[in-house]
């Protein structure tokens, strides 16, 4: 063994031991972007198709798949879209946006436990139909709350709140879940600008004084797909699972942040479609994932079985379910970020000067007088400190509490 | 060089050597040269004279008195020489060295060859002309086995065991060749031989890698057993050789057979000073990888679950540690592993793609030694030595990693929140219980743990173990039998949630007896034929709540159990010296019994979960479900000349327990599931034909192989197959056709300070999954490149000796890229953007490079050390190549950005210290 410590401490092995672990395990900085050419490959029809209980009409998206290099869909029109319930009639659905069908809520009456199937002819006059799908019901939302916690991203410990959900349906048919959630916070600008300024007459103007992009509401749909199942247990029931992370370093806390969750009950099908979805979407590249490939939905071409059709027509359930937490709900030791890193501000003596400094990108603040109120100055900083319609808006939401 | 006496255990045919009557001339020979004198002595004295024909020189005899007797004539014409006559029947020895002692003799020259009564063709003729140099024949004596002139058969059979001289232990795989007559064999895992050859003057020269080679002479005029003590080559370690047997390249009648001794393998440079068997399998022609750090092998278009890999007669089912950058082979205690690609012999089958042999070397018999060793990885031990000093040994060892403490040590929290750890444990014990008995048990257990930074943690286990026994008959009749146990168990944990904690298990475990004879009636005829039976009991999956809290319902999937069992004969018939063939049958059948549950699907309606009518329920051991059939396997080879010939192979494989794995590389979750009524066995064939040539003498071999390959019923999933836990799992699987062609080529330098091998290989690899509902059809139907479809591959790996200390590996890989499944589209489903991926395997990553480069040093080897070192310094990827192990795309906010990921972006250098007490 005297051996083997000298031979350790002969070579500074620790080191690259460390290094070679970290590439056995592949989190090194082995992985490089990448922009594969795969242009010339043809557009398909993509389906999305919802309804539920209730009195909201039953939607459905048409549109065509779109190039990687491409950032737009385009939508599919002049189709006819029809939803059909088992041995009972068919409805149609109106086209109210360029790819948007909306069935009327007077006729269509989605009831939980009844199948339904949709139909579509589209402008070519090809058909396509979905499976049967058993309309699911609207389970309430048990829970939503958040913890302050800590998370482990890289070498970093990151703090923040972390939102739970919790679901319990006593009648044991709901088991598929899938979450989306929507965010609101107020925030606020540490150097609000007091209007605009012309850098061409070197002239400013004021704002109305609730018109001051001091404070905003910033806002964020989720884009993850968020997936429980209860199949397994012996009860349809689970509590705190992980909806969303929200860390400290962000503005997002600083004041006060809603997340409003919405809890859709799915069918087996489209519960599977999820999960293939997440599974090709996010997990593919470690060295267990499995072979990418494409996320099949329950819509068929029947002219052409083998014709591809993305998408699906899902007969699920809604709820939501918000809360608010405010920057005095968790300890304040903890510092939370304001947006106030970064900013400066700074001072100009003459509007020539400040004319510079805007036509260069910067952002007009207000003006500097002396004790008579006589202007000595100006001042300026960066926009995104100073004015908050750039991540936000000034409009408070009708739901918004204070 | 100080050279040990050879010792030599005589057979029961031996008649011992001594001084007899005595010989004399009886009318001088003065003025004659001595070589024209022995003649006429021979002719007057009706015997047969050996002596060394550069002894006599240009002498001639001198004056001499009459009658003399010949000692003391020989005393007259060489005073300065003490020359001793040895006299056995008829034929008398003159040596400068008492016969019974060790004899430095030079071979007879062919005048006084004694000719073989029974052989009179002069075709036949055994010629003692060795194409050895004649430095290294004279270190041996010549061993004379019956009588020439009282003959009885003309063909003899010498069999015998071959062993180290320093350990004692039995060598396998050691040819036995008679260049002249271009017949031979190998010692089989006991080190036994067994050769039927004609009567008369022969130089059998017996090779093993890391042994020196020992060409014997030996006059064989009856059945004869022989006792041969190879020594160790390793000072020297002037040979690296792929296979141990000189011309053995176009002269066996096997093909598509790669044959790699530890000692090789030692020497190709590693990853992280691991010695790795498979990972240096992957150098050999025909044999490859689907990226970089992937477990497993996959033989000339072949899935990883294709390939059975036998240790010890034991299969190892998964063969990968730590996410399969290290395969579970501890390189210690192996001695070799043959790799069957094609012509795979009838007693072997099972799978459809490739048999690998891996042996356990035997304990050292004579004294104990120890070894240990360091890399970054892992730390390793050895201790073998003898527990009845020449009759038993025990040779055991073990590795660890130690990469859960390099975690615990580095700044990245992922990394240190994480855990990667495994270790094996094996060992072997062996008895010569007689001179016709010898048993051996070996035994193996691997264990594997990790989770990354997350609550889910895996962990898999190998446990195995193998009796064998082997009966000596006689010396043309031997049988070896064995009994065979092996488990592969795996789990799947999370703790974290106490209301959903749960523990996956899945479990395999196979029961096998089998029983293999060898039967040689003549020389041109070895004929074997055996048994085996199987009986697997799987756990196909359970989950349990691992907490009282856990709201998790166990599932318990039944267990199956099936029994799978083979028969086969074969012969390998040399019907001359231009033709051999070898033929065999074997065949093979598979049953499942019950209890078992059988689903009865809707007819005429896809094979899916909801068109499931009823669920038929079989209990006892009632036979329920059978599939079996024949499976030639047949080679042949034509000998073109002395340094060419032509073989041909076609064999039929059939495999009754798949892999089910959809992931590219396999992954500790992937599970083996049996043949049933909805999953039928694989069926593979394979024809192969391969020109070889030799070049200097058999230093540099050459070879092209080509071969088609067709299997059908092969294994493929549905998208987004759901493969563990899956009580119908037959819902997830397709099967499908699989076909294979490639042409291989070999240059392979074997002897020198300067050794290696450069191939070439073209193959393709093709898959059609053509069901009859949309969700069984891939790619529209069509045949579309297989995972491992990697068209070109060249491989070059050297060697070069500079000193007895001191060597330089390198090798160097080139590969198409492997064919890759990319996203064409993308769509958008509420806020999320999903991709449209292009028809499968349409696309490929780029092309694969890496040079290896590794020096090995000994450290010195004065006889008396205490410990002896070597030391290895490498550097894999010299590079530092970022080559593409997969290309994936993430879509983040609402973008989609493409990632390519490198398993070994840069240099991995390494040392590693190897220590060895003996």
């Amino acid at each position: 063994m005297k051996l083997l410590h000298l031979f350790l401490s002969f070579f500074p092995l620790t080191k690259w031991l460390g290094i070679s672990v970290m590439m056995l395990i592949g989190v090194s900085g082995c992985i490089t972007p990448f922009t594969p050419n795969t242009t010339g490959f043809s557009d398909l029809l993509v389906v999305e198709g919802r309804m539920r209980p209730g009195a909201e009409p039953a939607v459905v998206l048409l549109s065509r798949s779109f190039g990687l290099d491409e950032t737009e869909a385009t939508p599919e029109e002049g189709a006819i879209v029809r939803i059909q319930q088992e041995g009972g009639p068919s409805y149609l659905l109106l086209p109210t946006a360029p790819g948007r069908y909306e069935s009327n809520p007077t006729q269509l009456l989605p009831q939980p436990g009844t199948s339904y199937r949709l139909l579509i002819e589209d402008k070519a006059g090809r058909s396509y139909e979905s499976d049967w799908q058993v309309q699911k019901k609207n389970t309430p939302i048990a829970e939503v709350f958040a913890e302050f916690s800590d998370k482990v991203l890289g070498t970093d410990t990151i703090q923040g709140m972390q939102v739970f959900v919790s679901a319990n349906d006593p009648e044991g048919t709901t088991r598929y879940y899938r979450y989306e959630y929507e965010e609101n916070w107020l925030f606020s600008v540490p150097y609000p600008s007091r209007g605009d300024w012309n850098f061409f007459t070197n002239t400013y103007t004021f704002y109305e004084g609730d018109s001051i992009p001091v404070t905003c509401y910033g806002f964020n749909p989720s884009s993850e797909i968020i997936l429980k199942s209860t199949v397994g247990l012996s009860e349809d029931r689970f509590e705190g699972h992980p909806v969303n992370f929200v860390s400290v370093r962000t503005p997002k806390l600083s004041r006060r942040y809603s997340i409003l969750v919405r809890q859709y009950s799915l069918t087996e099908d489209i519960y599977r479609f999820w999960q293939n979805a997440e599974q090709v979407s996010e997990n593919v590249g470690s060295l267990f994932d499995p072979v990418p490939t494409n996320v099949i939905g329950n819509i068929t071409c029947i002219d052409d079985p083998n014709q591809l059709v993305l998408g699906f027509f899902s007969a699920e359930g809604l709820t939501e379910k918000r809360i608010f937490i405010d920057r005095r709900d968790f300890t304040p030791r903890v510092q939370v970020s304001n947006g106030q890193d970064g900013c400066d501000l700074l001072d100009f003596a003459t509007a020539t000067d400040m004319s510079a400094h805007v036509s260069a990108g910067g952002s007009f603040v207000g003006v500097r007088t002396d004790f008579f109120g006589n202007i000595v100055g100006f001042t300026g900083s960066t926009p995104i400190c100073s004015d908050c319609r750039l991540q936000g808006t000034l409009k408070k939401p009708s739901w918004w509490v204070d | 060089m100080l050279r040990y006496t050879w010792l030599i255990c005589l057979g029961w045919c031996w008649c011992s050597v001594g001084q007899a009557q005595e010989v004399i001339v009886s009318r001088s020979l003065a003025g004659t040269s001595w070589a024209a004198a022995l003649e006429q002595l021979e002719a007057a004295e009706q015997v047969r004279i050996y002596i060394d024909p550069t002894l006599l020189q240009e002498k001639v005899v001198p004056d001499h008195a009459t009658p003399l007797a010949l000692d003391s004539l020989l005393q007259l014409g060489f005073p300065d020489i003490p020359l001793t006559i040895s006299r056995l029947g008829q034929q008398i020895f003159i040596t400068s060295t008492p016969l019974d002692l060790a004899i430095r003799q030079r071979p007879v020259t062919p005048a006084y060859v004694p000719l073989p009564k029974a052989t009179a063709s002069a075709s036949s003729l055994p010629k003692i002309k060795p194409r050895l140099a004649a430095e290294e024949v004279d270190t041996f004596a010549r061993v004379i086995f019956g009588d020439s002139l009282r003959l009885t058969k003309s063909q003899v059979t010498l069999s015998g065991y071959v062993r180290a001289e320093t350990g004692g232990e039995p060598l396998a795989g050691v040819s036995i060749t008679i260049p002249v007559l271009q017949t031979g064999t190998f010692s089989d895992a006991y080190g036994f031989f067994s050769l039927t050859i004609p009567v008369g003057e022969h130089i059998v020269v017996f090779r093993s890698v890391g042994k020196e080679a020992q060409p014997r002479p030996i006059g064989l005029y009856s059945n004869a057993t022989l006792e041969v003590n190879l020594r160790d080559e390793i000072r020297e370690l002037d040979e690296v050789l792929i296979e141990s047997d000189r011309n053995a390249n176009v002269k066996r009648t096997q093909m598509g057979v790669a044959r790699v001794g530890i000692e090789t393998l030692k020497q190709i440079p590693a990853l992280m000073g691991e010695v790795d068997i498979i990972k240096s399998a992957l150098l050999l022609p025909g044999v490859q990888t689907v990226g970089e750090g992937a477990g497993g092998f996959q033989v000339r278009g072949g899935t990883a679950g294709q390939n059975l890999v036998l240790l010890n007669q034991a299969p190892i089912y998964n063969t990968s540690h730590l996410f399969g950058f290290f395969s579970v082979f501890n390189a210690d205690l192996i001695q070799r592993f043959d790799l069957y690609k094609s012509g795979v012999p009838a007693r072997l089958g099972g799978r459809v793609s490739s048999v690998m042999e891996v042996q356990m070397k035997d304990g050292n018999k004579q004294k104990w030694v120890g070894r240990l060793g360091v890399s970054p990885i892992t730390g390793r031990f050895s201790v073998e030595g003898p527990l009845v000093k020449g009759k038993s040994s025990l040779v055991l060892g073990g590795r660890g990693s130690f990469t859960n403490w390099i975690l615990n040590r580095l700044e990245d929290a992922d990394l240190r929140n994480s855990r990667a750890q495994f270790y094996d444990l094996s060992g072997k014990v062996n008895w010569e219980i007689g001179p016709k008995d010898r048993i051996d048990l070996s035994g193996y257990f691997s264990d594997d743990e990790f989770f990354l930074n997350s609550d889910t943690a895996y962990d898999y286990q190998n446990l195995n173990g193998a009796l064998n026994w082997k009966h000596l008959f006689n010396n043309r009749l031997f049988a070896v039998s064995s009994a065979v146990f092996s488990q592969y168990v795996f789990g799947v944990s999370s703790e974290s949630n106490p209301t959903t904690a749960f523990r996956i298990d899945y479990r395999i475990r196979h029961h096998e007896l089998k029983t293999d004879f060898t039967f040689i009636p003549t020389p041109k005829h070895q004929i074997k034929a055996g048994a085996n039976l199987i009986y697997y009991r799987l756990l196909p999956g359970r989950q349990l709540p691992l907490s009282d809290s856990s709201l998790v319902n166990g599932v318990v999937l039944n267990e199956e159990q099936a029994f799978e069992g083979g028969i086969y004969l074969s012969d390998e018939w040399n019907i001359n010296n231009r033709l051999s063939l070898y033929g065999g049958l074997r065949w093979s059948g598979f049953g499942i019994v019950g209890p078992y549950e059988a689903r009865l699907y809707q007819p005429e309606q896809p094979r899916q979960v909801q068109n499931i009518l009823d669920t038929l329920q079989f209990s006892g051991l009632s036979l329920l479900d059978g599939y079996g059939g024949p499976e030639i396997r047949f080679s042949g080879r034509y000998t073109i000349n002395e340094n060419s010939s032509l073989k041909l192979s076609y064999n039929r494989m059939r495999q009754y327990l798949h892999m089910l794995s959809n992931t590219t590389a396999i992954s500790p979750t992937d599970t083996w599931k049996l043949s049933d009524p909805y999953i039928r066995p694989q069926v593979g064939d394979q024809v192969s034909l391969g020109y070889y040539r030799d070049f200097l003498r058999g230093g540099l071999e050459t070879s092209v192989e080509i071969y088609g390959k067709s299997i059908q019923d092969l294994i493929e999933f549905k998208n987004g197959a759901q493969l563990l836990l899956n009580p119908a799992v037959e819902t997830d699987v397709v099967q499908g056709r699989g076909r294979a062609y490639g042409i291989e080529c070999l240059v392979r330098k074997t002897r020198g300070r300067f050794t290696g091998w450069l191939s070439y290989t073209f193959a393709r690899t093709f898959v059609q999954i053509n069901g009859e509902f949309p969700d069984e059809v891939i790619n529209g139907g069509e045949y579309f490149p297989a995972n491992v479809d990697k068209p070109h591959d060249l491989t070059f790996v050297a060697n070069y000796k500079i000193s007895r200390r001191l060597s330089f590996s390198t090798t160097a890989t080139y590969s198409t890229g492997r064919p890759i499944t990319f996203p064409v589209g993308r769509y958008n489903i509420g806020n999320s953007v999903l991709l449209n991926y292009s028809e499968r395997n349409q696309f490929r990553v780029p092309d694969y490079v890496r040079w290896d480069f590794s020096a090995f040093f000994e450290g010195n080897h004065k006889k008396n050390k205490f410990l002896h070192s070597s030391w290895s310094f490498s550097v894999y990827n010299t590079l530092g190549r970022q080559n593409v192990y997969s290309i994936y795309f993430v879509s983040e906010n609402r973008r989609l950005q493409g990632y390519r990921l490198s398993i070994f972006g840069r240099p991995i250098p390494t040392i590693t210290l190897t220590l060895r007490h003996s």
